[in-house]
């Protein structure tokens, strides 16, 4: 196999930073201390991403804009815009296209190419990489690293090793030399608590790991030891998986509120708000859902679920509303509450699910009001209608979603 | 030439084998002393045009030039497909 792992450089500056210059933006944001963060007067002020020039000011992603202001002060930041990240990606992906079908859609910013059955590129990998690589920079405007390997891993090893716009391969000859002086952490995953794991038996690099026993792995990390020494070795057998053909297990929608909601009337108009979007999204992948869980964080920012498996499965925002409402009543303990999700999962195709002497009556009538909703709300945009409860209320009737939740990173997929 | 991006008033000619349009005569404030007064410029001459997609969004670039005043200047239009939008790309 021969794979390619194409990359965008800080993907959502780069992007901002292109389409700012193509507006007469005098400077280049990828040249000066810059991040893209929430608006920070709605609470969303969080570093998405950073420049290189801001990375040495020890500016780091997830961080609060205004601690990245303190280490910071001159710091420009600008606002996020899915829309346009969509379409760079979209465009991204169209050129890759042109080399081969075989692509997975690893997030917004990240591909898999199967190129094996492109001869031009079995005979000369890097030189077609640097064409693909060349093409983006001209045609889109912005960098992609592209790493090669004989497999998914070793291509997305490469393509980490050093930014920006550069092409690295990973040949299973060269995983001695490239791959095994790294840290472990490096290694795709290895999380922090892998690493800190591994770090108390002494294995501090990729190469201490893949010397290392599996069996001695396997008694303290469990399968994933077998996993992380697998790809320490640089084997990995998973195959370019087209996205299309991508079985998705789960969906959900959750909210981090600007302010406490203090109230069961407000929880749960909150909650309903949020099934509409998940209820959406369920029908439109023309599923229904086994498995309803809620998660509420209260103001001091602790966490907790409850899950419920249901005796069947369920389609209609009613039902989902109706069982996270009986979740979340069950587990909130009477705190202010300052984030809420909703996710449903063990999914059957909505055609297949088996009727119960015990369903509601009026199912079928709720089911069809869904749908008609959703087409409505399809054609005249998602505020064209809504529930009566949401009137002259403050509380938008249908919250979270980035970008309609059409959007790569939420799991979705331009279509 | 700098990228300008400024907004511009556009009269268009679709052409009759693939319908694109050319540019054949714009608007544009801000000419003269006064910022909202309109200069007319008429296109002389179109010598090329590109599509681009620059950060995704595609779009027709025009490599014209004209008499601004009693000068022949060479400028840069730009037709944004996806928003139907004409700028003064470059000057």
């Amino acid at each position: 196999m021969l794979v390619f792992h194409v990359d965008a450089n800080s993907a959502y500056l780069s992007w901002t930073a292109a389409a700012l210059l193509e507006d007469g933006y005098d400077v280049d944001l990828r040249t000066i201390p810059s991040a893209i963060a929430g608006d920070p007067n709605n609470r969303h002020g969080i570093i998405l991403t950073k420049s290189i020039p801001a990375k040495k000011y020890g500016i780091m992603t997830g961080e609060s804009l205004m601690e990245a202001r303190k280490k910071c002060p001159g710091l420009i930041v600008h606002p996020p815009d899915y829309d346009l990240y969509l379409d760079c990606s979209e465009a991204m992906y169209s050129i890759l296209y042109e080399y081969t079908p075989q692509i997975q859609r690893y997030s917004v910013d990240e591909n898999f190419c199967d190129m094996s059955r492109c001869p031009e590129a079995v005979r000369d990998p890097v030189g077609v990489a640097n064409e693909i690589k060349e093409r983006i920079k001209h045609e889109l405007g912005f960098t992609v690293n592209i790493g090669i390997g004989n497999n998914k891993l070793c291509a997305k090893m490469a393509g980490e090793l050093k930014k920006p716009d550069m092409i690295h391969t990973l040949w299973p000859e060269e995983i001695e030399d490239k791959l095994w002086p790294l840290p472990v952490r490096e290694l795709f995953m290895v999380g922090r608590a892998t690493e800190k794991k591994l770090k108390k038996f002494g294995i501090n690099t990729i190469g201490d790991l893949a010397k290392a026993q599996p069996e001695f792995l396997k008694g303290f990390l469990h399968s994933h030891g077998i996993l992380v020494h697998q790809y320490a070795n640089g084997i990995d057998n998973t195959e370019v998986t087209v996205n299309d053909e991508v079985m998705q297990k789960g969906l959900g929608n959750g909210l981090t509120y600007a302010y406490d909601l203090q109230t069961a009337e407000e929880i749960a108009k909150e909650l309903l708000a949020l099934c509409e979007r998940v209820g959406a999204r369920l029908r439109r992948k023309k599923c229904a859902a086994g498995l309803v869980t809620v998660h509420l964080r209260s103001s001091d920012l602790r966490g907790y679920s409850h899950q419920l498996k249901l005796p069947g499965h369920i389609g209609t925002t009613d039902e989902i509303f109706e069982t996270a409402k009986a979740l979340a009543s069950e587990m909130w303990r009477g705190e202010p509450i300052r984030a809420m999700s909703v996710s449903v999962s063990e999914f059957c195709r909505e055609d297949e699910v088996q009727l119960s002497m015990f369903d509601k009556t009026g199912r079928e009538k709720n089911e069809r009001l869904d749908h008609t909703v959703d087409n409505i709300r399809k054609i005249f945009g998602e505020r064209s209608i809504f529930r009566g409860t949401f009137a002259n209320l403050d509380i938008s009737p249908i919250q979270g979603g980035v970008n309609d939740g059409n959007y790569l990173m939420m799991g979705g997929f331009k279509t | 030439m700098k990228i300008v991006a400024k907004p511009i008033k556009t009269l268009a000619v679709f052409q009759y084998d693939d319908g694109t349009p050319m540019p054949y005569k714009f608007k544009i404030k801000g000419g003269g002393s006064d910022p909202e007064e309109e200069t007319t410029v008429t296109v002389g001459n179109i010598l090329r045009c590109d599509r681009t997609r620059i950060a995704g969004k595609e779009s027709i670039v025009y490599h014209c030039q004209s008499f601004i005043g009693d000068m022949e200047k060479r400028y840069e239009l730009k037709y944004i497909i996806p928003e139907c939008r004409w700028v003064l790309y470059k000057m």
